[in-house]
């Protein structure tokens, strides 16, 4: 009997865990079935060929490139203050309820927050700069974590080594502690593009258009087209068959950025975890 | 005999025989091609302490665990040969590992309190296994508790945490944690390595008191410690492909004193 | 996170790097700051016109200057729990299933799939829960003669998928900081794999359960984009009688579809109207930070005791 509930509860939990990856599968599939043929050459076109997403792919790789930018040396910092500035397990502590908080800020409120500032009281308008900096708040958390649990795995030995050679605490964090977060910070960067590569909700008032543009070349009314945005509005009119075909190409292209993104975080992201647990 | 394991136990019979209550036979564990341990032929007699000694990475602590099965929470660990309980084979179709867990229990190196209280520590297995009902959980575990001479150091504070408890303490609790369930067969995994001399000499007399009337399995690295507890000594050396049995001498000593309490 | 043990240097020394590191944190957390009393002070005329009754108010009509939030209150909690119900056996079971009953490196056979979901980003969710999950949930709901797909129900089933990979990566970690030797403990008694899983692993790992949960409603109260595209948005959505399901089975509101909406841009320059949106926003905003905090010292103290 005991043996009999010991089998059929391992299967549930197999089966909840198969489920979840069935999830992945099926979502793949759907918008590999549908985007595959509009995979192409044509995707990338330079200009006039209404299926080319090319601008739309620049302007959400500008958004990326502006957002890790900003996010990367503020996250390092956040990750220093957490692991090695800050004195007490409390403050520690704090800092790291504050990150818990920010992350958990829905991203349209980011939308609501940069429509206010820089598109209304700074008169930007929608600009690619207002959505790489709301994007770099979004993804800060995420790479702060990651470049903390580097840190956390770091073998004490090599800094009692560096202190023991009398290096002064600035000192070891630029000639040790750095370097050695420098897989933290990739992996952590790779999530956070995986994640502001697909937000649509921060940049739909601040920074998207659907047409009309093609590169930024200032700050104010400069927006420029993404990816996510694309889609968005595209689905909203997917009763419409033209729509259909540029509509299932982009999401392809996009879905393939950000799962290649998540892919290759993996690896060190589960080094640090695997490692912060046994070391 | 098989029977045996699927059946509950029942409540403290040792058999009067002096067969062995386990036997090896050829047994040998790998850890993927890496060989751990080969050709252990070995018999647990019914009551008495028997010692592992040997260097470390010998297999002594594997040995230990291929008795009760709890191998089988290593899988990169493959079990070849026989090992019988009562004349059953451990290994064979059929064989509950928990059922046989139950009847052969096992104390570690680091003692493993779980966060709750002495007395829901004390009563754990009982509980969760429904060996008794809910108005024998004092007894059960007052008796556990005397066993290991701890009733009179926490019975005024037994929904404490036990982790409140020193480390010899908490070693003690896990052993009392064990007799709740009246295992035949007792485990030990350097129950003393992890305490200080006091501690370790509670350990000591407690294992003597308990082979009055079961097996106690004692692995330890510590040869006088062997000497003061140990009826039979089997001696493990490092061979060419994994640990190697050596020598089963008997080991005279001083008359014990017998069992307390249950 | 345990930290890093250095020396200090002595005396009152100026360390750039420390500077830069305070600097920057100060700005992270200035900004979530700012925000927060940005949105108070310009939701102020919508609370000064209505009172608690914005809070209370089933009707959202600004032509009228009617702003009640109470539909969209409704939308965004029922949507959040139907996710959670859903979501929640199905993480905990995954969950179990590695951080417990699978050893090792084999784990990762899960866990990777896992991660990649969590990086599927929310408009293809919404894409295909346009494409797929509107029909089925019209399919499904057939007999009680829904007028299309655009429900709650099927923004919550759609949440579900997303908020799965979340609670089960944090119930993961917290069953995995149970200490190995307690299960080994357990297993010695002859206690089965679930009862140690029962009896011994969850109830240590509740705290980083808990706050698994929560920050995985956190994130189903706050996500925009995939239950814009199925959710119908349809404003004044409120049940009559209260336990009437039929507001559940056809199209609603949530509040972050209202700000999603292009009524954003249309209340802007109306300090009333755009002080009621806002407003929407103060109310998710408490309701993730509150979750969030909860969840997160939870998991804080849980992760102390592993």
């Amino acid at each position: 009997m005991r043996r009999a509930v010991d089998r059929l509860f391992r299967l549930g939990a197999a089966l909840c865990a198969v489920g979840s990856i069935a999830a992945l599968a099926v979502i793949v599939t759907a918008i590999a079935r549908r985007g595959a043929p509009a995979l192409g050459w044509r995707l990338l076109a330079p200009s006039g060929d209404p299926e080319s997403v090319l601008y739309q792919l620049l302007g959400t790789l500008i958004l990326i490139a502006t957002a890790l930018a900003v996010a990367l040396p503020a996250a390092t910092a956040l990750a220093l203050l957490q692991t090695v500035y800050l004195a007490g397990a409390r403050a520690r502590r704090r800092l790291a309820l504050c990150l818990y908080a920010l992350n958990g800020v829905p991203s349209i409120l980011f939308g609501i927050f940069g429509l206010i500032v820089f598109v209304k009281l700074l008169g930007w308008g929608k600009s690619w700069l207002a959505g790489g900096l709301l994007l770099a708040m979004m993804i800060v958390p995420t790479l702060t974590v990651a470049i903390a649990e580097r840190i956390d795995a770091l073998p004490r030995k090599y800094l009692a080594a560096a202190a023991g050679l009398g290096l002064p605490r600035g000192r070891v964090v630029w000639s040790v502690i750095l370097p050695h977060s420098v897989v933290g910070m990739i992996s952590g960067s790779l999530l956070g593009l995986g994640r502001a590569a697909g937000e649509t909700a921060p940049i739909l008032f601040t920074a998207a258009v659907f047409s009309g543009v093609r590169l930024p070349d200032g700050i104010r009314e400069s927006p420029v087209l993404a990816l996510p945005y694309h889609i968005f509005v595209l689905a909203q009119d997917s009763f419409d068959p033209a729509a259909g075909s540029r509509l299932w190409g982009a999401a392809a292209v996009l879905l393939l950025l950000t799962l290649a993104a998540s892919l290759l975080a993996l690896p060190g992201r589960l080094a640090a975890r695997e490692e912060a647990r046994h070391g | 005999m098989a029977e045996a394991l699927r059946s509950p136990a029942p409540a403290t019979t040792v058999p009067a025989t002096s067969r062995p209550v386990i036997l090896c036979r050829a047994l040998g564990v790998s850890a993927g091609r890496r060989p751990v341990l080969r050709g252990i032929d070995l018999e647990v007699p019914p009551r008495g302490v028997l010692g592992i000694l040997g260097p470390s990475g010998a297999g002594k602590s594997t040995l230990l665990k291929c008795l009760n099965r709890l191998v089988d929470l290593e899988p990169e660990l493959v079990v070849q040969g026989r090992v019988d309980f009562h004349g059953a084979p451990v290994y064979g179709a059929g064989v509950d590992p928990d059922r046989l867990r139950e009847r052969i229990g096992i104390l570690f190196q680091q003692p493993a309190v779980f966060p709750r209280s002495i007395y829901q520590n004390a009563i754990f297995g009982v509980r969760h296994l429904g060996r008794a009902p809910r108005r024998r959980w004092r007894q059960i575990a007052e008796t556990a508790l005397r066993r290991v001479h701890l009733w009179a150091e926490v019975r005024d504070r037994l929904d404490r945490p036990a982790a409140e408890l020193s480390v010899g303490q908490q070693q003690r609790l896990c052993l009392a944690r064990t007799l709740a369930l009246e295992p035949e067969v007792v485990l030990m995994d350097e129950p003393t390595s992890a305490l200080d001399p006091r501690a370790t000499a509670a350990i000591e007399e407690l294992i003597a008191e308990l082979s009055a009337r079961r097996a106690v399995v004692l692995v330890t690295h510590d040869e006088d410690q062997a000497r003061r507890v140990c009826d039979r000594i089997a001696r493990l050396r490092l061979g060419d492909r994994g640990g190697e049995l050596a020598e089963v001498v008997p080991n005279p000593r001083p008359r014990r004193r017998e069992e307390q309490g249950g | 996170m345990t930290g890093v043990a250095l020396r200090r240097p002595a005396g009152p020394r100026f360390e750039p790097t420390r500077w830069a590191a305070w600097a920057f944190s100060a700005l992270a957390a200035g900004t979530l700051l700012a925000m927060a009393v940005l949105f108070a002070v310009q939701s102020l005329p919508a609370w000064r016109h209505e009172g608690l009754g914005y809070l209370t108010g089933t009707t959202w009509f600004y032509r009228g200057e009617l702003f009640g939030a109470l539909p969209m209150i409704y939308g965004t909690v029922v949507v959040a729990a139907i996710a959670l119900v859903l979501a929640t056996p199905v993480a905990l079971g995954a969950a179990l299933f590695t951080g417990e009953f699978l050893g090792g490196r084999r784990r990762l056979w899960i866990k990777i799939p896992v991660e990649l979901l969590a990086g599927v980003p929310s408009v293809v969710y919404g894409l295909l829960g346009l494409l797929l999950l509107r029909e089925w949930i019209y399919r499904l709901l057939e007999p009680w003669d829904p007028l299309s797909g655009d429900t709650l129900l099927t923004g919550g089933v759609l949440l579900a998928v997303m908020i799965l990979p979340t609670v089960m990566t944090l119930a993961d970690d917290a069953l995995r900081g149970v200490p190995a030797s307690q299960r080994k403990a357990a297993r010695g008694l002859g206690l089965t794999a679930t009862e140690v899983a029962w009896r011994v692993s969850l109830p240590a790992a509740r705290p980083g359960l808990v706050a698994a949960i929560l920050l995985g409603l956190g994130r189903a109260l706050g996500e925009t984009i995939a239950v814009f595209l199925v959710i119908g948005r349809q404003d004044n959505r409120w049940p009559e009688p209260l336990w009437s399901l039929a507001p559940v089975t056809g199209a609603g509101q949530t509040l972050t579809t209202k700000l999603g909406g292009s009524e954003t841009w249309i209340a802007y320059g109306d300090p009333l109207h755009w002080g009621a949106m806002v407003g929407l926003a103060v109310i998710l905003l408490a309701l993730v930070l509150s979750l969030s905090l909860a969840g997160g010292s939870l998991a804080l103290a849980g992760r102390k005791g592993a």
